[in-house]
């Protein structure tokens, strides 16, 4: 579920929305929710001064209130081209 | 990408009806231009249709109050949403049995939801559109209770000679402290602290130092 919204939201703000992966984990009181997307569309998820990260970790955080689950959202870092 | 086609009918109306219907959309979202009445001709001889160009007003599903719905839906709430285009801006309405869910705490989750839109709908425009998200009136009642804070508050420094610093807000509400008051000649306002700590000091220019000899 925090899945789907969290997908929707980025794939409609980055450049390569093909290449954006979203991983869920679901605890008990926690969803941890992974996202990995290619490190040309990092800066327009991150935004200016972190504003835009912000803004989809406050939405996320709205959504879990509802089935009272507090959502932890972590950008992972994209993998680097073997040299 | 081909965002018009160009039909013909026996009537305009008819070879608007044949671009609907080829396009598959409704009425509202094409713009229609008569490129060719329709001629009778002599006995069916020299007649000629109705031509038309039907232009797809913009993706559907890039209207702002579209991609609100998809992510009001997708957080698990309950809303409509009604748009509305004023001097060059959208503004988005939500009506929805929890507001207090979509509001939070001082506005951050309207704030929050406000600037995801602008970001996705600007996102590969040049020419930016501003997308304004409100429900139950918030934006206003907020305004309404800072005028009246940054009113009290510039009493208190005008009667307590001190500056009177305020609690951290957003930009937003910072400046409508700024611009009440702004023609207050007694008192002035600045922004001290960065990032989420920023806040507003409003401060009396006094004429003297009451604490000098």
């Amino acid at each position: 579920m925090f899945k789907d919204l969290i997908e929707y939201i980025v794939k409609s703000l980055v450049d390569y929305p093909d290449r954006v992966v979203v991983r869920e984990v679901t605890g008990e009181t926690v969803v941890i929710i992974e996202l990995t997307v290619p490190e040309e569309d990092l800066g327009k998820i991150i935004g200016r001064y972190g504003r835009t990260l912000k803004a989809i970790r406050s939405v996320l955080y709205t959504a879990g209130l509802r089935g009272n689950k507090k959502v932890i959202l972590e950008l992972i870092e994209p993998p680097k081209p073997e040299m | 990408m081909q965002n018009y086609i160009e039909t013909e009918g026996a009537t305009v109306e008819a070879a608007i009806e044949n671009a609907l219907n080829e396009l598959e959309v409704e009425r509202a979202s094409v713009t229609i231009d008569i490129i060719s009445e329709p001629t009778k001709g002599i006995l069916n001889f020299g007649a000629k249709p109705a031509k038309i160009r039907a232009t797809l007003k913009e993706d559907v599903s890039s209207a702002p109050d579209t991609i609100l719905k998809e992510i009001l839906n997708r957080m698990g709430i309950d809303a409509e949403v009604e748009s509305h285009f004023i001097d060059g801006s959208t503004h988005l309405n939500m009506i929805t049995d929890t507001p207090a869910l979509l509001i939070g705490k001082h506005g951050q989750t309207l704030d929050a939801i406000e600037r995801l839109l602008n970001c996705i709908i600007n996102k590969a425009s040049l020419v930016k559109r501003r997308v304004f998200v409100n429900t139950e009136g918030y934006r206003e009642r907020r305004e309404e209770m800072l005028i009246e804070l940054a009113h009290e508050m510039a009493a208190k420094a005008k009667r307590t000679e001190r500056e009177v610093v305020l609690s951290p807000m957003s930009p937003r509400d910072r400046r409508i402290i700024h611009v009440t008051l702004k023609p207050d000649n007694v008192v002035s306002t600045y922004s001290q602290g960065e990032g989420d700590m920023r806040r507003v000091v409003i401060t009396t220019q006094a004429p003297y130092a009451p604490y000098t000899k």
